[in-house]
Protein backbone atom coordinates (compact mmCIF):
# COMPACT_ATOMS: atom_id res chain seq x y z
CA UNK A 1 0.00 0.00 0.00
CA UNK A 2 0.89 3.72 -0.97
CA UNK A 3 2.11 5.94 2.26
CA UNK A 4 -0.44 8.04 2.04
CA UNK A 5 -3.40 5.95 1.64
CA UNK A 6 -1.84 4.04 4.91
CA UNK A 7 -1.98 7.15 6.95
CA UNK A 8 -5.47 7.69 6.02
CA UNK A 9 -6.38 4.10 6.68
CA UNK A 10 -4.33 5.30 10.22
CA UNK A 11 -7.14 8.14 10.25
CA UNK A 12 -9.17 5.72 9.77
CA UNK A 13 -8.59 3.07 12.19
CA UNK A 14 -7.94 5.33 14.73
CA UNK A 15 -11.57 6.34 15.04
CA UNK A 16 -12.70 6.31 18.68
CA UNK A 17 -15.57 3.30 19.38
CA UNK A 18 -18.10 3.89 21.64
CA UNK A 19 -18.55 1.57 24.34
CA UNK A 20 -22.39 2.20 23.72
CA UNK A 21 -21.69 -0.23 20.20
CA UNK A 22 -21.65 -3.24 21.92
CA UNK A 23 -24.49 -2.43 24.25
CA UNK A 24 -26.40 -2.12 20.59
CA UNK A 25 -24.78 -5.03 19.03
CA UNK A 26 -25.92 -6.80 22.14
CA UNK A 27 -29.34 -5.89 22.43
CA UNK A 28 -30.74 -6.17 19.02
CA UNK A 29 -29.31 -9.79 18.38
CA UNK A 30 -30.59 -10.77 22.03
CA UNK A 31 -34.34 -9.56 20.97
CA UNK A 32 -34.06 -10.54 17.79
CA UNK A 33 -32.59 -13.89 18.51
CA UNK A 34 -36.11 -15.72 19.02
CA UNK A 35 -37.94 -14.39 15.93
CA UNK A 36 -35.45 -13.76 13.49
CA UNK A 37 -36.41 -16.23 11.03
CA UNK A 38 -39.76 -16.00 10.73
CA UNK A 39 -40.21 -12.13 10.62
CA UNK A 40 -39.26 -12.20 6.80
CA UNK A 41 -41.76 -14.36 5.73
CA UNK A 42 -44.04 -13.77 7.74
CA UNK A 43 -44.23 -10.29 6.05
CA UNK A 44 -45.05 -12.29 2.62
CA UNK A 45 -48.17 -13.94 4.33
CA UNK A 46 -51.20 -13.97 2.80
CA UNK A 47 -53.74 -16.91 4.14
CA UNK A 48 -56.62 -15.40 4.69
CA UNK A 49 -58.85 -18.70 4.84
CA UNK A 50 -59.37 -19.18 8.36
CA UNK A 51 -62.49 -19.92 10.84
CA UNK A 52 -62.97 -16.37 12.61
CA UNK A 53 -62.98 -17.26 16.04
CA UNK A 54 -60.06 -19.10 15.56
CA UNK A 55 -58.49 -16.33 14.13
CA UNK A 56 -59.81 -13.33 16.36
CA UNK A 57 -58.01 -14.67 19.51
CA UNK A 58 -54.82 -14.50 17.96
CA UNK A 59 -55.49 -10.93 16.39
CA UNK A 60 -57.15 -8.81 19.62
CA UNK A 61 -56.57 -9.47 22.97
CA UNK A 62 -59.89 -7.96 24.10
CA UNK A 63 -61.91 -10.36 21.81
CA UNK A 64 -59.41 -13.14 23.45
CA UNK A 65 -60.22 -12.50 26.71
CA UNK A 66 -64.30 -12.22 26.13
CA UNK A 67 -63.59 -15.87 24.25
CA UNK A 68 -61.99 -17.19 27.95
CA UNK A 69 -65.33 -17.17 29.22
CA UNK A 70 -66.67 -19.77 26.51
CA UNK A 71 -65.48 -23.25 28.07
CA UNK A 72 -63.06 -25.47 25.97
CA UNK A 73 -62.37 -22.36 22.96
CA UNK A 74 -61.24 -20.50 25.91
CA UNK A 75 -58.91 -22.76 27.00
CA UNK A 76 -57.41 -22.75 23.42
CA UNK A 77 -57.85 -19.50 22.89
CA UNK A 78 -55.76 -18.53 25.58
CA UNK A 79 -53.16 -20.92 25.23
CA UNK A 80 -52.46 -22.00 22.16
CA UNK A 81 -52.10 -19.18 19.29
CA UNK A 82 -50.82 -19.42 16.13
CA UNK A 83 -48.87 -18.09 13.17
CA UNK A 84 -49.56 -18.50 9.56
CA UNK A 85 -46.85 -18.58 6.78
CA UNK A 86 -47.50 -18.80 3.36
CA UNK A 87 -45.32 -18.52 0.26
CA UNK A 88 -45.34 -19.77 -3.12
CA UNK A 89 -42.81 -19.81 -5.47
CA UNK A 90 -41.34 -21.29 -8.70
CA UNK A 91 -39.63 -24.33 -6.87
CA UNK A 92 -41.87 -24.58 -3.90
CA UNK A 93 -45.82 -24.05 -2.38
CA UNK A 94 -45.09 -23.70 1.80
CA UNK A 95 -48.03 -22.88 4.10
CA UNK A 96 -47.48 -23.39 7.80
CA UNK A 97 -49.30 -23.36 10.67
CA UNK A 98 -47.25 -22.63 13.71
CA UNK A 99 -48.51 -22.89 17.03
CA UNK A 100 -47.02 -20.98 20.20
CA UNK A 101 -48.28 -21.22 23.12
CA UNK A 102 -48.45 -18.58 26.50
CA UNK A 103 -50.40 -18.35 29.72
CA UNK A 104 -49.57 -21.40 30.62
CA UNK A 105 -48.36 -19.70 34.36
CA UNK A 106 -44.15 -20.36 33.58
CA UNK A 107 -43.14 -18.08 30.58
CA UNK A 108 -39.84 -19.68 31.16
CA UNK A 109 -41.34 -22.72 29.78
CA UNK A 110 -43.09 -21.06 26.96
CA UNK A 111 -40.26 -19.48 25.68
CA UNK A 112 -38.43 -22.91 25.70
CA UNK A 113 -40.92 -24.64 23.55
CA UNK A 114 -41.92 -21.86 21.16
CA UNK A 115 -37.91 -21.18 20.55
CA UNK A 116 -37.97 -24.86 19.74
CA UNK A 117 -41.10 -25.13 17.51
CA UNK A 118 -39.77 -21.87 15.72
CA UNK A 119 -36.26 -23.68 15.14
CA UNK A 120 -37.38 -26.69 13.61
CA UNK A 121 -39.89 -25.26 11.60
CA UNK A 122 -37.42 -22.89 9.98
CA UNK A 123 -34.84 -25.04 9.66
CA UNK A 124 -37.46 -27.90 7.59
CA UNK A 125 -38.36 -25.04 5.20
CA UNK A 126 -34.36 -23.47 4.64
CA UNK A 127 -34.06 -27.18 3.45
CA UNK A 128 -37.04 -27.53 2.22
CA UNK A 129 -36.31 -24.31 -0.16
CA UNK A 130 -32.70 -25.50 -0.80
CA UNK A 131 -33.77 -29.00 -1.70
CA UNK A 132 -36.46 -27.23 -4.20
CA UNK A 133 -33.69 -25.30 -6.04
CA UNK A 134 -31.63 -28.52 -6.28
CA UNK A 135 -34.61 -30.52 -7.37
CA UNK A 136 -35.65 -28.24 -10.32
CA UNK A 137 -32.07 -27.32 -11.36
CA UNK A 138 -31.43 -31.12 -11.92
CA UNK A 139 -34.81 -31.44 -13.43
CA UNK A 140 -34.09 -29.15 -16.16
CA UNK A 141 -30.50 -30.12 -16.29
CA UNK A 142 -32.01 -33.68 -17.25
CA UNK A 143 -34.11 -32.88 -20.03
CA UNK A 144 -37.50 -31.56 -18.01
CA UNK A 145 -39.62 -29.75 -19.21
CA UNK A 146 -39.94 -26.14 -17.29
CA UNK A 147 -43.44 -25.69 -17.23
CA UNK A 148 -43.93 -29.11 -16.26
CA UNK A 149 -41.93 -29.09 -13.16
CA UNK A 150 -43.77 -29.58 -9.87
CA UNK A 151 -43.04 -27.46 -6.95
CA UNK A 152 -41.98 -29.49 -3.58
CA UNK A 153 -45.07 -29.41 -1.48
CA UNK A 154 -45.00 -28.67 2.55
CA UNK A 155 -47.38 -28.45 5.04
CA UNK A 156 -47.02 -27.24 8.51
CA UNK A 157 -49.46 -28.09 10.79
CA UNK A 158 -50.19 -29.24 14.44
CA UNK A 159 -52.94 -30.80 16.34
CA UNK A 160 -53.80 -30.95 20.21
CA UNK A 161 -54.53 -33.88 21.47
CA UNK A 162 -55.17 -33.05 24.57
CA UNK A 163 -55.45 -30.41 27.24
CA UNK A 164 -56.84 -30.25 30.77
CA UNK A 165 -55.53 -28.21 33.55
CA UNK A 166 -52.64 -30.04 34.48
CA UNK A 167 -51.29 -31.26 30.61
CA UNK A 168 -50.91 -30.12 27.57
CA UNK A 169 -50.03 -32.63 24.10
CA UNK A 170 -50.08 -31.75 20.87
CA UNK A 171 -48.29 -32.92 17.72
CA UNK A 172 -46.92 -31.29 15.00
CA UNK A 173 -46.71 -32.62 11.39
CA UNK A 174 -44.90 -31.67 8.63
CA UNK A 175 -45.26 -33.10 5.41
CA UNK A 176 -43.49 -32.83 2.19
CA UNK A 177 -44.61 -34.03 -0.96
CA UNK A 178 -42.85 -33.51 -4.03
CA UNK A 179 -42.38 -37.31 -5.80
CA UNK A 180 -43.24 -39.13 -2.62
CA UNK A 181 -44.21 -37.52 0.22
CA UNK A 182 -42.42 -37.65 3.42
CA UNK A 183 -43.85 -36.74 6.75
CA UNK A 184 -42.50 -35.91 10.33
CA UNK A 185 -43.42 -35.87 13.50
CA UNK A 186 -42.81 -33.64 16.57
CA UNK A 187 -44.19 -34.89 19.98
CA UNK A 188 -44.82 -32.22 22.78
CA UNK A 189 -46.48 -33.53 26.50
CA UNK A 190 -46.28 -31.12 28.82
CA UNK A 191 -47.01 -30.66 32.32
CA UNK A 192 -48.69 -27.47 33.05
CA UNK A 193 -47.88 -27.52 37.02
CA UNK A 194 -44.17 -28.44 36.70
CA UNK A 195 -43.65 -26.87 33.10
CA UNK A 196 -41.77 -29.96 32.52
CA UNK A 197 -41.99 -32.72 29.67
CA UNK A 198 -44.38 -35.69 30.49
CA UNK A 199 -42.78 -38.85 30.74
CA UNK A 200 -43.97 -42.17 30.49
CA UNK A 201 -43.08 -43.55 33.70
CA UNK A 202 -45.33 -40.23 35.23
CA UNK A 203 -48.02 -41.62 33.02
CA UNK A 204 -47.50 -45.42 33.80
CA UNK A 205 -45.54 -46.29 36.43
CA UNK A 206 -41.54 -47.48 36.24
CA UNK A 207 -42.56 -50.70 34.37
CA UNK A 208 -44.04 -48.63 31.85
CA UNK A 209 -41.47 -50.19 28.94
CA UNK A 210 -43.09 -53.48 29.97
CA UNK A 211 -46.69 -52.13 30.29
CA UNK A 212 -46.54 -50.70 26.76
CA UNK A 213 -44.41 -53.67 25.04
CA UNK A 214 -47.40 -56.11 26.02
CA UNK A 215 -50.12 -54.26 24.82
CA UNK A 216 -48.40 -53.31 21.48
CA UNK A 217 -47.07 -56.85 20.78
CA UNK A 218 -50.80 -57.66 21.35
CA UNK A 219 -52.56 -55.34 19.40
CA UNK A 220 -50.16 -55.96 16.64
CA UNK A 221 -51.39 -59.79 16.75
CA UNK A 222 -54.68 -58.39 17.16
CA UNK A 223 -54.59 -56.49 14.31
CA UNK A 224 -53.34 -59.02 11.89
CA UNK A 225 -55.53 -61.30 12.89
CA UNK A 226 -58.92 -59.14 12.81
CA UNK A 227 -57.61 -56.66 9.96
CA UNK A 228 -54.84 -58.40 7.71
CA UNK A 229 -52.84 -55.61 8.77
CA UNK A 230 -49.22 -56.26 8.13
CA UNK A 231 -46.26 -55.88 10.59
CA UNK A 232 -42.76 -56.28 10.11
CA UNK A 233 -41.94 -59.48 11.90
CA UNK A 234 -38.29 -59.88 11.03
CA UNK A 235 -39.00 -62.49 8.24
CA UNK A 236 -37.70 -60.36 5.41
CA UNK A 237 -34.80 -58.77 7.20
CA UNK A 238 -36.50 -55.86 8.80
CA UNK A 239 -37.04 -56.54 12.40
CA UNK A 240 -40.40 -54.76 12.83
CA UNK A 241 -41.53 -53.89 17.02
CA UNK A 242 -38.61 -55.09 19.16
CA UNK A 243 -39.81 -53.10 22.11
CA UNK A 244 -40.29 -49.18 22.20
CA UNK A 245 -37.84 -46.64 22.47
CA UNK A 246 -35.86 -44.49 25.44
CA UNK A 247 -37.13 -41.74 23.38
CA UNK A 248 -40.32 -42.95 22.04
CA UNK A 249 -42.69 -40.91 20.50
CA UNK A 250 -46.25 -40.39 22.17
CA UNK A 251 -49.57 -38.13 22.74
CA UNK A 252 -51.95 -38.06 25.30
CA UNK A 253 -55.40 -38.26 24.18
CA UNK A 254 -58.63 -36.69 24.57
CA UNK A 255 -58.97 -39.58 27.39
CA UNK A 256 -56.11 -38.45 29.10
CA UNK A 257 -54.73 -41.98 27.47
CA UNK A 258 -50.82 -42.54 26.26
CA UNK A 259 -51.19 -42.87 22.66
CA UNK A 260 -47.77 -44.44 21.59
CA UNK A 261 -46.74 -43.29 17.75
CA UNK A 262 -44.59 -45.16 15.38
CA UNK A 263 -43.38 -43.51 12.00
CA UNK A 264 -44.25 -44.63 8.68
CA UNK A 265 -41.59 -47.33 8.06
CA UNK A 266 -40.72 -47.56 11.35
CA UNK A 267 -42.51 -51.06 12.21
CA UNK A 268 -44.72 -51.70 9.47
CA UNK A 269 -44.43 -51.33 5.72
CA UNK A 270 -44.93 -47.74 4.17
CA UNK A 271 -48.60 -48.21 3.21
CA UNK A 272 -49.48 -48.62 6.42
CA UNK A 273 -48.49 -44.97 7.31
CA UNK A 274 -47.94 -43.90 11.18
CA UNK A 275 -48.95 -46.41 13.69
CA UNK A 276 -50.48 -45.37 16.33
CA UNK A 277 -51.33 -47.76 19.55
CA UNK A 278 -53.52 -46.74 22.68
CA UNK A 279 -51.72 -47.82 26.04
CA UNK A 280 -54.92 -49.06 28.20
CA UNK B 1 -24.80 -26.99 5.77
CA UNK B 2 -25.11 -25.19 9.07
CA UNK B 3 -28.84 -25.35 10.66
CA UNK B 4 -30.05 -21.87 11.27
CA UNK B 5 -29.36 -21.98 14.63
CA UNK B 6 -26.20 -22.59 14.42
CA UNK B 7 -25.81 -20.05 11.38
CA UNK B 8 -27.52 -17.41 13.73
CA UNK B 9 -25.10 -17.77 16.43
CA UNK B 10 -22.08 -17.73 13.93
CA UNK B 11 -22.95 -14.80 12.42
CA UNK B 12 -23.53 -13.02 16.03
CA UNK B 13 -20.28 -14.15 16.82
CA UNK B 14 -18.95 -12.66 13.62
CA UNK B 15 -20.39 -9.40 14.34
CA UNK B 16 -19.02 -9.06 18.00
CA UNK B 17 -15.91 -9.72 16.65
CA UNK B 18 -15.44 -7.06 14.00
CA UNK B 19 -17.96 -4.90 15.72
CA UNK B 20 -15.39 -1.88 15.93
CA UNK B 21 -14.68 -2.34 11.97
CA UNK B 22 -18.28 -2.29 11.42
CA UNK B 23 -18.42 0.55 13.64
CA UNK B 24 -15.44 2.87 11.91
CA UNK B 25 -16.93 1.87 8.51
CA UNK B 26 -20.66 3.11 9.07
CA UNK B 27 -19.26 6.15 11.14
CA UNK B 28 -17.34 7.48 8.17
CA UNK B 29 -20.25 7.52 6.08
CA UNK B 30 -22.48 9.27 9.11
CA UNK B 31 -19.75 11.07 10.73
CA UNK B 32 -22.00 11.35 13.54
CA UNK B 33 -22.23 8.45 16.21
CA UNK B 34 -25.66 8.28 16.98
CA UNK B 35 -26.56 7.73 13.59
CA UNK B 36 -23.73 5.64 13.37
CA UNK B 37 -24.94 3.39 15.83
CA UNK B 38 -28.72 3.27 14.35
CA UNK B 39 -27.07 2.80 10.78
CA UNK B 40 -25.59 -0.30 12.35
CA UNK B 41 -28.56 -1.62 14.24
CA UNK B 42 -30.97 -1.49 11.50
CA UNK B 43 -28.28 -3.00 8.89
CA UNK B 44 -27.84 -5.93 11.62
CA UNK B 45 -31.82 -6.53 12.26
CA UNK B 46 -32.17 -6.70 8.38
CA UNK B 47 -29.29 -9.37 7.77
CA UNK B 48 -31.00 -11.46 10.83
CA UNK B 49 -33.97 -11.33 8.70
CA UNK B 50 -32.32 -12.32 5.44
CA UNK B 51 -29.97 -14.97 7.24
CA UNK B 52 -31.85 -17.68 5.68
CA UNK B 53 -30.79 -16.29 2.46
CA UNK B 54 -27.54 -16.95 2.90
CA UNK B 55 -26.27 -20.27 2.07
CA UNK B 56 -22.78 -20.54 2.08
CA UNK B 57 -21.29 -19.20 5.50
CA UNK B 58 -17.47 -18.74 3.88
CA UNK B 59 -19.32 -15.47 2.34
CA UNK B 60 -20.75 -14.29 5.62
CA UNK B 61 -18.37 -11.16 5.42
CA UNK B 62 -19.01 -9.91 2.26
CA UNK B 63 -22.42 -10.86 2.22
CA UNK B 64 -22.71 -8.35 5.51
CA UNK B 65 -20.55 -5.62 4.36
CA UNK B 66 -23.05 -5.13 1.18
CA UNK B 67 -25.92 -5.02 3.93
CA UNK B 68 -23.89 -2.39 5.95
CA UNK B 69 -22.65 -0.35 2.80
CA UNK B 70 -26.20 -0.25 1.37
CA UNK B 71 -27.56 1.25 4.94
CA UNK B 72 -25.16 3.63 4.94
CA UNK B 73 -25.96 4.37 1.50
CA UNK B 74 -29.59 4.94 2.43
CA UNK B 75 -28.66 6.90 5.30
CA UNK B 76 -26.78 9.24 3.32
CA UNK B 77 -29.65 9.46 0.80
CA UNK B 78 -32.30 10.22 3.30
CA UNK B 79 -30.22 13.00 4.85
CA UNK B 80 -29.79 14.57 1.53
CA UNK B 81 -26.28 15.00 2.75
CA UNK B 82 -24.34 15.64 -0.11
CA UNK B 83 -20.99 16.73 1.52
CA UNK B 84 -19.97 14.92 4.54
CA UNK B 85 -19.09 17.13 8.09
CA UNK B 86 -15.50 17.55 8.59
CA UNK B 87 -14.19 13.97 10.43
CA UNK B 88 -13.70 15.72 14.05
CA UNK B 89 -10.32 15.02 15.31
CA UNK B 90 -11.87 15.14 18.89
CA UNK B 91 -12.97 11.40 17.80
CA UNK B 92 -9.57 10.04 16.83
CA UNK B 93 -7.20 7.98 19.17
CA UNK B 94 -4.50 8.53 16.52
CA UNK B 95 -1.94 11.95 16.64
CA UNK B 96 0.25 11.09 14.42
CA UNK B 97 2.48 14.51 13.38
CA UNK B 98 1.01 13.85 9.76
CA UNK B 99 -2.16 14.42 11.25
CA UNK B 100 -3.61 16.96 8.68
CA UNK B 101 -2.34 15.27 5.43
CA UNK B 102 -3.93 12.29 6.31
CA UNK B 103 -7.05 13.48 7.41
CA UNK B 104 -7.18 15.59 3.86
CA UNK B 105 -6.69 12.26 1.96
CA UNK B 106 -9.35 10.29 4.25
CA UNK B 107 -11.61 13.39 3.29
CA UNK B 108 -10.67 13.30 -0.14
CA UNK B 109 -12.39 9.26 -0.45
CA UNK B 110 -15.35 10.28 0.95
CA UNK B 111 -15.84 13.02 -1.23
CA UNK B 112 -15.44 10.24 -4.21
CA UNK B 113 -18.39 9.23 -6.14
CA UNK B 114 -20.30 6.50 -4.44
CA UNK B 115 -18.88 4.13 -7.43
CA UNK B 116 -15.27 4.65 -6.89
CA UNK B 117 -15.40 5.79 -3.22
CA UNK B 118 -16.73 2.28 -2.12
CA UNK B 119 -14.10 0.27 -3.70
CA UNK B 120 -11.41 2.62 -2.57
CA UNK B 121 -12.86 2.11 1.23
CA UNK B 122 -13.13 -1.25 1.30
CA UNK B 123 -9.08 -2.00 -0.47
CA UNK B 124 -7.81 0.39 1.52
CA UNK B 125 -9.71 0.72 4.54
CA UNK B 126 -11.13 -2.71 4.82
CA UNK B 127 -8.20 -4.80 3.26
CA UNK B 128 -10.26 -6.50 1.10
CA UNK B 129 -9.02 -8.13 -1.91
CA UNK B 130 -10.85 -7.52 -5.06
CA UNK B 131 -12.67 -10.39 -5.30
CA UNK B 132 -14.83 -9.67 -2.04
CA UNK B 133 -15.08 -6.25 -2.87
CA UNK B 134 -16.99 -7.17 -6.44
CA UNK B 135 -18.93 -9.52 -4.47
CA UNK B 136 -19.90 -6.93 -1.72
CA UNK B 137 -20.70 -4.60 -4.64
CA UNK B 138 -22.14 -7.40 -6.77
CA UNK B 139 -19.92 -5.83 -9.66
CA UNK B 140 -17.69 -8.14 -11.72
CA UNK B 141 -14.47 -8.52 -10.55
CA UNK B 142 -12.65 -6.65 -13.76
CA UNK B 143 -15.53 -3.66 -13.46
CA UNK B 144 -13.67 -3.10 -10.02
CA UNK B 145 -10.69 -3.00 -11.11
CA UNK B 146 -10.75 -0.90 -13.91
CA UNK B 147 -13.05 1.29 -11.41
CA UNK B 148 -10.17 1.22 -8.88
CA UNK B 149 -7.60 2.97 -11.17
CA UNK B 150 -10.25 5.66 -11.88
CA UNK B 151 -10.41 6.03 -8.25
CA UNK B 152 -6.93 6.67 -7.93
CA UNK B 153 -6.48 9.01 -10.60
CA UNK B 154 -9.54 11.17 -9.48
CA UNK B 155 -7.80 11.16 -5.55
CA UNK B 156 -4.64 12.05 -7.41
CA UNK B 157 -6.86 15.12 -9.29
CA UNK B 158 -8.03 15.81 -6.22
CA UNK B 159 -5.24 15.87 -3.88
CA UNK B 160 -2.34 16.79 -6.35
CA UNK B 161 -0.19 14.46 -7.83
CA UNK B 162 2.94 13.53 -5.13
CA UNK B 163 0.28 12.16 -2.92
CA UNK B 164 -1.12 9.82 -4.10
CA UNK B 165 1.06 6.29 -5.76
CA UNK B 166 -1.46 4.87 -8.10
CA UNK B 167 1.01 1.99 -7.98
CA UNK B 168 -0.32 -0.84 -5.53
CA UNK B 169 1.83 -3.67 -3.58
CA UNK B 170 -1.13 -5.59 -2.58
CA UNK B 171 -2.16 -8.69 -4.27
CA UNK B 172 -5.53 -9.01 -5.65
Amino acid sequence: MNPSMKNAKKIYDSIIVPDRLTQVIESTTKKRVKRTYFQPLLTIAVTTCLLLIVILPNMNSVMAKGIYQIPVIGDLARIFTFRDYHKQDEYSVIDVRMPEINNTGNSFLEKKVNEEILLRISDIINEVEIKARKYKQAYLETGGIESEFQPIILQIDYTIQSLTNERLSFVITSTESFSSSYTQQFFYNIDLKTGKEITLSEMLGSNYKEIINRSIYQQIEERMQQDNMIYFDGSDGIPGFTGIHDQQDFYINADGKVVIVFAKYEIAPGYMGIQEFVID
Amino acid sequence: MLNSYDKQEQFIRYLKENQDQFYRLVYSYTRNEDDALDVIQEAIVKALKKLFTLNQTQYMKTWFYRILINESLNFIKKKKNLSFAKLDPEILAYDGKDNIKSLEIYEAVFTLKSKYREIIVLYFFEDMTFMEIARVLKTPPSTIKSRFYKALEALKKELGDESINEKCQKNI
